[in-house]
């Protein structure tokens, strides 16, 4: 059994920011990820990070643009706190070492991005996610931290309500290990696997969110799925708002920019909620192109696409075969983001002591019911430093707790019968045919009934999942039954997502019932909070919503 | 259309030494070849075992050898690689030991990243922690100055900054063949990078100085493969061939590599010409001679020995001229 | 009559003198005018932007300008001088504030250029220009029933930004060639990997290894010879391959031609109008093999 004081899950921008934070202090946290750290999903971040720096902007205005862009469902304490701490993160982040694009004033760069009042998203080039995921590991380095890569999480371990630390399978050689812990930060990232036509990684499978329902932690607000409105069409590859930031067009078949129907101010800056479903009403009512609408960027020229744009340019050319120079991109709505997740407070402390959770994987809640882009970077910087301090501070004065080994006995026997399995369905099958049905049933557009059947669906995979085969029964880098272990959490989350979307009847940000098509206050300015019963059964309660400043508003664009 | 998939197999626990397997699976429009084997993977053998993450060539998990070349399998289009080879032959990249199938040890390259110290040394002054400043009502915050200038070789699209450590150019690297110490591409351009950055703060040259060392910058074969293999289109060579400048116009020419470089420059301003005699002299000294003395003497007696005294080429002083008006006289 | 601006680079006129005769033997069986250029100087060796790029871009851009005055483009039967000079090239065509620096200095010398000319290794330069075909017509000794191994060298196939000659990913030219002279390519792993020869004065452990590897596998292929296009390379393979057998720890000896040599000796040249008494691994058994085939 290994023992640290603290261990961070997950190694994208939220662990490793909190990893700094600790590892500056000289503290005794560790890494665990399932990937190498820069393999992390965060490196995929193309557009933006926001912070207000122009004299002409505010923090205030940054903190109302995201009340407002998260229709009100953002607890606004936290808020204020991610807007008016951005400034400081950014500067903290390039003194580190991350390079930002210059204005020239000597400045950092900005650009519009969807629902700002002010060009404020901080980049480099198309690729800021990538810039800052490699910075901060190099900081990560420098620090000498111990990085257990290639570790898988099974469970959380706790000692009468309080953490203990985890247990984790090491792929590279099928053992299983305790590690025992003060402090534990849950930064796992997402879960758009569950969709099929997302933009996110393979590992994005919600295992974090999936552990801590099964420890007890509620996951709140998790029917809030982000559907990112220009994803490459054969792929779902992101394609960053940066472009439609630097101006590109939104077209339908007919040539229109047709999002001068749905916000005639903000156009192809709205929300990406608002943006979204304006694409998909398109495309549904006959004036989309196979399935897509268009994204423009021609009129930009070669050079300023190279020069901000050149990821994108490189993606289209290589996963859609269009070079954005001379044709315009096909694209659709993707599952892209997470706005629910592990309930935890501005802190990233959760229901469980010692417990925490930062960036994706975590719901503070400072996007509501929708995210505004650029502050998704944001985030995983403000609360992952956060949560660091928090953790520095819970340790001088937390208790040793004790770490049951049995749990470590408990996940190996769960895997070891998982191994065994030989029944006839295939698990990556069955993981195609959960993720369309979410893309198909839960997705942009929801209504009651047909949730309903994709309930019905979810429940069918589970019991499906009983008769799955695992080809490979060897202990050395084994991803067969990793897959197959990950795709057991991601049918945990796509239940939830269902019965939460069911749930919610009211339409605000992203979760649109066409059978409630308006925002309701009255009984839905609340945050849902799914548990498990006993029975592994989903519950749900419900807490109240932060509001300090903006009374909730009609949210016009 | 069908194709064929032939990959390497080799699993630790039970193989002597690496197999191939074929695997026929069907073709679509855009198939990748990441695709393709999650394809067999998930329907035909899902023992087949490889890294994989974003699927959009930013995570750089994918990289294996794909028809003989390092690239990342995500990035790579099924139907041109048929068309050229009329298959898909995969397997793991090379410079690095396999643990199983398609996955390598990446251990010893990472370590390279680390041995470089991947991150700022010191601190510009004005940049300096001086704390937190959280912002209060109406409050705006100061940001240090950097002008665009200052960042001109970290911020281009092929700049190094892009690369995503997928580890093709280390597996394309002849040096790292050569030489399984050798620092390689993907770290030597890293410590480029850094010591490129204007807030890096490496007051007594080392970076260079380390990086001159053994196993270091000089031990680069010039093969190029770093640059066209990258996935990413950044060129690694091109960053240790601006190391070579900076460490020599910093006068740190301690390394036969450094001093075999000057002795050409040396050597084409006063003939305008290679002198081989000359220029292995000022590289390996006279020990480095004598330590090859039977290969020089067999040469010799062959006839195969360069003349003693170079003729210079014509119009000598146009070359003297260039020299001078890059102030390279005395150097 | 096919001419061109003929720079040699160094090696070929120094150590590797047999390149050099080899080459202005077959241009003559071939037609091909080649103009010297003895105001041309070292292209930098392929490190000279290790001491300062703007000397890189001086010194090479005079020599194109050389021939860009003569109106010809350049042939080269180095790797090196070859990725040097296209390098430069590139860079002075795309880049203007290169062209106008490297202009400032080149009025100096009164001479001035353009980027009209091109710069073609011998092995293209056939290819291209004249064709296999016809060259295959010209053979009077064929290559028949001899294992030829094609060591393409770095510097002709990467960057292939650079230099556009072949399939980077599976060149085909040395192969073509080989064929047209009527022998067998031989097909082995490292045929397109790196010599290590801008290391052999640095570190000689890593760069003999290189070759010695290659000419192994070349070895455990059949290969009766190997031929190469750079005389760099020919360093390594040939002149370095007693010390890289004793490196690697392998039994060693394939003799190395450099790709005017292959070319001549099907064109009618002799021994000794080839050079290969200057060569370090014999070139006799092969020779003796060759001599047998009856064309």
């Amino acid at each position: 059994m290994l023992k640290h004081d603290v261990v961070i899950v997950g190694a994208g921008l939220a662990g490793l920011r909190a990893c700094v934070e600790l590892r500056r202090k000289g503290i005794d946290a560790i890494i665990v990820s399932k990937v190498y750290p820069t393999r992390s999903h965060s490196g995929a971040a193309q557009g933006g990070v926001n912070a207000a720096f122009d004299e002409n902007d505010s923090w205030e205005s940054h903190f109302f643009d995201t009340v407002k862009g998260s229709d009100y469902l953002g607890d606004q304490d936290a808020i204020e706190i991610l807007t008016s701490e951005a400034p400081a993160n950014i500067i903290d982040l390039q003194r580190m070492g991350v390079v930002f694009n210059r204005n020239d004033r000597g400045g950092i760069a900005q650009r519009p991005f969807g629902g700002q009042s002010f060009p404020r998203s901080c980049y480099y080039a198309d690729a800021v996610g990538h810039m800052m995921l490699h910075g901060l590991f190099d900081n990560v380095l420098k620090y000498k931290t111990k990085i257990l890569y290639e570790y898988f999480v099974t469970s959380l371990v706790t000692d009468n309500g309080k953490v203990s630390g985890v247990v984790a399978y090491d792929i590279k050689n099928g053992k299983f290990e305790g590690i025992a812990a003060k402090a534990v930060l849950f930064a796992t990232g997402g879960y758009g696997q569950v969709y099929s036509s997302n933009t996110n990684a393979l590992i994005n499978t919600g295992d974090g969110m999936a552990i801590s329902i099964k420890a007890g932690v509620p996951l709140m607000d998790m029917e809030f799925v982000q559907f990112h409105p220009t994803t490459l069409k054969s792929t779902g590859i992101l394609v960053t708002e940066g472009a439609r930031g630097e101006g590109a067009y939104l077209l339908n078949s007919l040539g229109v920019r047709f999002m001068s129907k749905y916000a005639s101010k903000a156009m192809e800056l709205a929300p990406r909620d608002v943006v979204a479903r304006a694409e998909q009403t398109e495309i549904n009512e006959g004036r989309g192109i196979d399935g897509a609408i268009l994204l423009d960027v021609r009129h930009l020229g070669k050079e300023k696409i190279m020069e901000r744009l050149p990821q994108i340019m490189q993606l289209s050319i290589d996963f859609e075969g269009v070079n954005p120079i001379y044709e315009p991109i096909p694209i659709r709505p993707g599952a892209h983001y997470s706005m629910g997740g592990i309930k935890t407070d501005y802190n990233g402390r959760t229901a469980i002591e010692g417990y925490y959770s930062a960036g994706e994987s975590a719901c503070v809640s400072v996007h509501g019911a929708n995210r505004l882009g650029g502050n998704s970077l944001l985030d995983t910087v403000v609360f992952g430093r956060r949560a660091g301090i928090d953790i520095t501070e819970y340790l001088k004065t937390a208790s040793e707790t004790k770490f049951d080994e049995s749990m470590v006995k408990r996940d190996e026997e769960v895997f070891e019968k998982l191994k065994k399995s030989t029944g006839k369905e295939r698990h990556g099958l069955l993981k195609s045919e959960l993720q369309e049905e979410m893309r198909a049933n839960v997705g942009v557009f929801r209504e009651e009934n047909v949730m309903k059947k994709a309930l019905d669906k979810i429940i069918e995979l589970r019991e499906r999942t009983k008769n799955i085969s695992i080809d490979d029964k060897s202990k050395t880098f084994n991803t067969d039954i990793v897959e197959a272990f990950e795709f057991n959490n991601m049918l945990i989350i796509a239940e939830v997502i269902a019965r939460g979307a069911i749930l919610r009847k009211e339409s605000r940000g992203a979760h649109y019932r066409t059978d409630f098509p308006e925002r309701d206050d009255g009984n839905w300015l609340k945050h849902t909070l799914a548990t498990l019963d006993g029975k592994e059964n989903i519950k749900f309660d419900f807490s109240e919503v932060v509001i300090t400043k903006f009374k909730p508003q009609p949210r016009t664009y | 259309m069908e194709f064929k998939v032939r990959a390497c197999r080799f699993n630790p626990e039970v193989d002597k030494k690496p197999y191939y397997k074929e695997y026929t699976i069907e073709d679509y429009p855009g198939m990748t070849v990441l695709n393709a084997l999650i394809k067999v993977k998930s329907e035909l053998d899902g023992t087949l075992s490889f890294r994989r993450s974003c699927r959009s060539a930013i995570c750089g998990s994918c990289a294996m050898k794909i028809n003989g070349i390092s690239k990342l399998a995500c990035k790579t289009q099924v139907g041109p690689e048929i068309e050229k080879f009329g298959i898909i032959n995969v397997g793991p990249l090379a410079n690095m030991p396999v643990i199983r199938d398609l996955i390598v040890d990446q251990e010893s390259f990472f370590d390279k990243i680390k041995e470089i110290k991947p991150y700022l040394l010191g601190q510009r002054e004005d940049e300096a922690y001086n704390g937190f400043h959280v912002l209060k009502e109406g409050e705006k915050i100061s940001q240090p100055v950097y002008y665009k200038s200052e960042f001109q070789n970290l911020t281009g699209n092929n700049d190094t900054p892009n690369c995503i450590l997928c580890e093709c150019c280390y597996s394309e690297c002849g040096g790292v063949v050569g030489n399984p110490g050798y620092l390689g591409p993907a770290a030597l351009a890293k410590l480029y990078r850094y010591s490129e950055d204007p807030r890096d703060n490496d007051k007594n040259g080392s970076r260079l100085v380390n990086g001159s060392k053994a196993d270091g910058m000089w031990d680069c074969v010039h093969c190029q493969a770093c640059e066209e293999f990258c996935p990413k289109g950044v060129s690694p060579v091109k960053s240790i061939v601006k190391l070579h400048e900076r460490t020599i116009k910093n006068s740190i020419t301690f390394s036969a590599g450094s001093k075999h470089v000057v002795s050409i420059a040396k050597s084409i301003r006063k003939t305008g010409r290679l002198d081989e005699i000359k220029v292995a002299f000022d590289s390996v000294g006279i020990s480095g001679l004598i330590n090859n003395l039977p290969m020089i003497l067999g040469a010799g007696l062959k006839g195969k020995i360069p003349p003693l005294r170079l003729k210079l080429i014509k119009d000598m002083e146009d070359i003297r001229l260039a020299y001078k008006e890059l102030d390279l006289e005395g150097k | 009559m096919i001419t061109y601006a003929y720079y040699p680079g160094c090696v070929a006129q120094e150590s590797g003198k047999e390149l050099d005769n080899a080459t202005k033997f077959i241009a003559k069986k071939l037609d091909i005018n080649l103009i010297p250029m003895p105001e041309a100087s070292c292209c930098g060796g392929g490190v000279i932007d290790g001491f300062d790029r703007n000397l890189k871009l001086f010194i090479n851009g005079r020599t194109l300008a050389l021939a860009e005055k003569g109106g010809l483009d350049i042939m080269t039967i180095c790797n090196t001088c070859t990725l040097t000079l296209s390098e430069v090239n590139e860079e002075l065509i795309n880049n203007p504030e290169s062209m106008e620096k490297t202009n400032e200095y080149l009025a100096k010398i009164g001479l001035k250029y353009s980027g009209k000319v091109k710069v073609k290794h011998i092995l293209y330069a056939i290819r291209d220009d004249i064709g296999f075909d016809k060259l295959k017509e010209k053979v009077l000794k064929s290559l028949k029933g001899i294992n030829i191994a094609p060591f393409y060298g770095c510097h002709i196939l990467r960057p292939s930004s650079v230099v556009k000659f072949d399939d980077v990913e599976n060149p085909r030219g040395f192969e073509e060639l080989i064929k047209a002279l009527g022998g067998e390519p031989v097909s082995y792993a490292r045929r397109t990997k790196c010599c290590g020869f801008q290391t052999i004065l640095v570190n000689e452990a890593t760069s003999t290894s290189l070759a010695g590897n290659a000419i192994y596998e070349a070895q455990e292929n059949n290969a009766d010879v190997m031929v190469t296009p750079c005389p760099l390379c020919h360093l390594s393979l040939d002149t370095y391959q007693t010390v890289a057998a004793k490196n690697i720890n392998k039994k060693l000896s394939l003799p190395v031609l450099h790709l005017p040599q292959l070319i001549g000796i099907t064109l009618g040249g002799d021994y000794a109008e080839m050079g290969f008494s200057r060569h370090n691994i014999s070139l006799k058994s092969v020779m003796a093999k060759i001599r047998q085939n009856k064309i």
